[in-house]
């Protein structure tokens, strides 16, 4: 099922198909790793907060409004 | 020193003239550090240059740049640590200027330290730089650190498989660092031709197309590397004046990739680097075993959603006053000893009014200055160089993201106000790690608003010590709740967006602390360099106020304010005044003016209240105004000084009335 990253629950993982939003921060997400076809994880989540992702080994926090723009799918 | 090297240089050159290289071993050797930001880079460039080094900013550029000296076998070498970068797509100014450093061709040789527990993310750099085409060595740093994670890695067949030498190192052991160099200087002197990486499928063939294009068209780059920046549609481009009909061709190629790909050329791009270093990082890097670390356990109590935010606020607290602490003894201590200057400077023989400027004014701007900087202010750089360096500052930015978002900011936002509590110049410095100029603006004001460690002087050493600690507390408390409602205010009328966090958050670890220290110090001479000439200037312009007598006239002109809507007594108009200059002197010059260190005399326990919490808000001190200006320019900063004055007023004369009314 495809959805936004901003709403898996910790722990839970996804396979990135997609990055929407403006050109910088797509940009920006894919330098980092941010890749269609790239595994993530959610290692922690701030209620309402931003939520901590597992690409590549590195952790990266992103604000909410970022990871909802980042849709993933199910592997 | 230098005039004896410079002849040394050239009698060697005469005496060996037959040896024809003899030249080129003299040569100074420029050396450019890249890397990902925590990939250990600035530990590299410690170990190797010592104390050797200059701090500045990249010409017109917010962005710090640290060179450094050092000799190896007889010849200098030039190290230049460029800033942290995840990419050179020149996104960030960071990228822009570690793009532009290499691509002018000053670095003899690129040093990319990377971090081998992250080799994937580390190598996408790593390509990008080979694709430069410049001589290149590869330093594999953290060994130690992807060993714990069970990451064995393969120097040889990454070696193999880039093209370039590369150099196991533990930085902050100093392990590897003497191989790091002679294999940089062997590469330097062979001169050989460095092998850009190839791409595969549709990309490596719009690369080869985009290569015949520019055949004709002569440039300084190399061609391989400006097919792909075509490729990419990169702004740097404009520089070049390319024909029309290339750029044309160019769009043409990378709409078709897009189209294939149903992706952004950007995305598709980075993909492919991904594709090819991970292919890389698989062949050469082999994963045994995995245990959770002490620290890894750590980081799930510092990052719970219960526990982190009990932790960060136990550990800031703690950390604080353990800080104040230190620093009231040390400033004692350093008092009692330039104490014993005085009676020095007065016996002086020189005419009074001259005597008086040399001590009240240029001397005692000094000593103040020193007695915050070395007590307070140095002890609480470490404090954050520890912060920063152990990884827990990317947890705090990461727990306070959320309530930054109200206040327009992001959770990177909370660093630059927690230096706020040192000094506020550094703070407004600080505020450069923020993306957009609206961030730095809000973050700027918030951040002055903090009471920094002169301030603190003045809460504790009156309200702490005649009302009691409760009642600093509650200075505190307002303060803090004051700067929430003001950054509330400012992201509601101020125009534009806040932009998403986007930030790594590295594993813990313990900082080493050679390097904290060293960190350390550099700022706190950042901050004498840029804040003692203010200090003294504001003390010698205050005692020349005094000396003509003006004080007097500056409490009536005040007094309307002063008296009746702060309900103060009319000394303080002076007072206040030379807080302007410099915020610790209020209390200092309360006790001149009054004749009594007894406050309790001159001031009742709502006057101590009302005064400790206006000088916390009213303006930033002389030497912060000019940081201000430096870094947002005049406009602004006037503004933001004049609503400081508005705001302060305002409120301090709220809670004076308040108090009378609740006394009634």
């Amino acid at each position: 099922m495809i959805r936004p990253l901003s709403t898996l629950k910790v722990g839970e993982k996804g396979k990135i198909v997609k990055l929407v939003g403006g050109i910088g921060m797509v940009k920006r997400l894919s330098d980092l790793g941010f890749v269609p076809e790239q595994e993530v994880e959610v290692v922690r989540s701030a209620p309402r907060g931003p939520i901590a992702i597992r690409v590549k080994g590195t952790v990266y926090a992103l604000g909410r409004g970022v990871a909802d723009k980042i849709y993933v799918d199910d592997i | 020193m230098l005039l004896v090297e410079g002849l040394q240089t050239r009698y060697m050159l005469t005496i060996s003239s037959e040896k024809a290289d003899s030249h080129i071993l003299n040569k100074e050797i420029t050396i450019a550090l890249a890397g990902n930001p925590n990939a250990g880079k600035s530990v590299v460039f410690n170990q190797l240059t010592g104390g050797n080094q200059i701090i500045g900013n990249w010409p017109g550029k917010t962005v710090e740049r640290t060179e450094g000296w050092m000799r190896y076998k007889g010849r200098r070498i030039r190290i230049v640590d460029l800033p942290g970068i995840y990419s050179l797509s020149t996104y960030t100014e960071e990228e822009l200027i570690a793009r532009e450093f290499i691509i002018s061709g000053t670095p003899d040789v690129i040093v990319n330290v990377i971090d081998a527990s992250l080799l994937e993310r580390s190598l996408f750099l790593t390509l990008q730089l080979l694709e430069m085409e410049k001589p290149l060595v590869l330093a594999v740093n953290q060994l130690d650190v992807a060993e714990s994670k069970g990451l064995k890695t393969d120097i040889s067949v990454l070696s193999k498989l880039l093209g370039v030498p590369a150099v196991g190192i533990i930085a902050t052991k100093g392990t590897g660092l003497n191989r790091l160099l002679t294999t940089t200087i062997e590469l330097v002197d062979k001169k050989e031709r460095v092998v850009p990486p190839t791409y595969g499928g549709e990309i490596e063939q719009s690369i080869q197309e985009l290569i015949r294009l520019l055949d004709e068209f002569y440039s300084e780059y190399p061609t391989r590397w400006l097919a792909i920046k075509l490729l990419e549609k990169d702004e740097w481009l404009k520089n070049l004046n390319l024909p029309g009909e290339i750029l044309s061709q160019a769009e043409k190629i990378r709409l078709e990739l897009e189209k294939t790909h149903k992706e952004p050329i950007e995305v598709v791009i980075s993909s492919e680097r991904y594709a090819l270093a991970s292919r890389i990082a698989r062949s050469s890097q082999f994963y045994e075993k995995k245990r959770r670390t002490i620290l890894q356990n750590l980081d799930t109590i510092l990052l719970h959603p219960v526990l982190g935010y009990v932790s960060m606020l136990t550990f800031l607290f703690i950390g604080f006053i353990v800080l104040f602490k230190v620093g009231a003894i040390g400033s004692s201590l350093l008092e009692q000893l330039f104490s014993n200057l005085e009676p020095l400077v007065i016996s002086i023989p020189l005419p009074e009014t001259l005597r008086h400027l040399l001590w009240d004014g240029i001397l005692s701007g000094f000593i103040s200055g020193v007695t915050i900087a070395l007590p307070y202010i140095l002890p609480f750089y470490i404090f954050l160089s520890f912060l920063e360096n152990s990884g827990y500052l990317a947890r705090i930015a990461f727990l306070t993201d959320s309530i930054m978002h109200k206040l327009g900011l992001h959770g990177k936002g909370t660093i630059p106000i927690i230096m706020g509590y040192g000094c506020n110049v550094p703070a407004v410095l600080g505020t450069r790690i923020l993306e957009s100029r609206r961030e730095r603006i809000i973050a700027s004001f918030l951040s002055t608003l903090i009471p920094c460690s002169a301030r603190t002087v003045v809460i504790l050493g009156l309200v702490g010590i005649f009302l009691g600690v409760k009642w600093a507390l509650l200075i505190y408390l307002l303060d803090l709740v004051i700067i929430y409602i003001v950054g509330l205010f400012m992201n509601r009328y101020y125009p534009g967006e806040t932009p998403g966090l986007i930030m790594e958050v590295p594993d813990l670890r313990i900082p080493v602390l050679k390097p904290t220290l060293r960190q350390s110090w550099f700022r706190i001479k950042e901050f004498l360099y840029i804040a003692l000439p203010y200090m003294i200037l504001g003390s010698v312009a205050l005692e020349l106020i005094d000396l003509l007598g003006w004080s007097n006239i500056i409490n009536k002109i005040l007094s309307p304010i002063i008296e009746h809507w702060l309900g103060l007594p009319p000394i303080t108009g002076m007072v206040l005044i030379f807080g302007l200059l410099r915020k610790e002197l209020t209390l200092i010059l309360l006790s001149t003016f009054s004749g009594t260190t007894n406050f309790s005399l001159v001031l009742n326990p709502r006057q101590m209240f009302v005064f400790s919490f206006f000088v916390t808000l009213y303006v930033p001190c002389l030497a912060t105004i000019v940081v201000l200006k430096k870094e947002l320019g005049n406009i602004t900063a006037s503004i933001l000084v004049i609503m400081e004055v508005f705001l302060s007023i305002l409120l301090a004369g709220l809670l004076n009335q308040f108090w009378l009314y609740i006394a009634r």
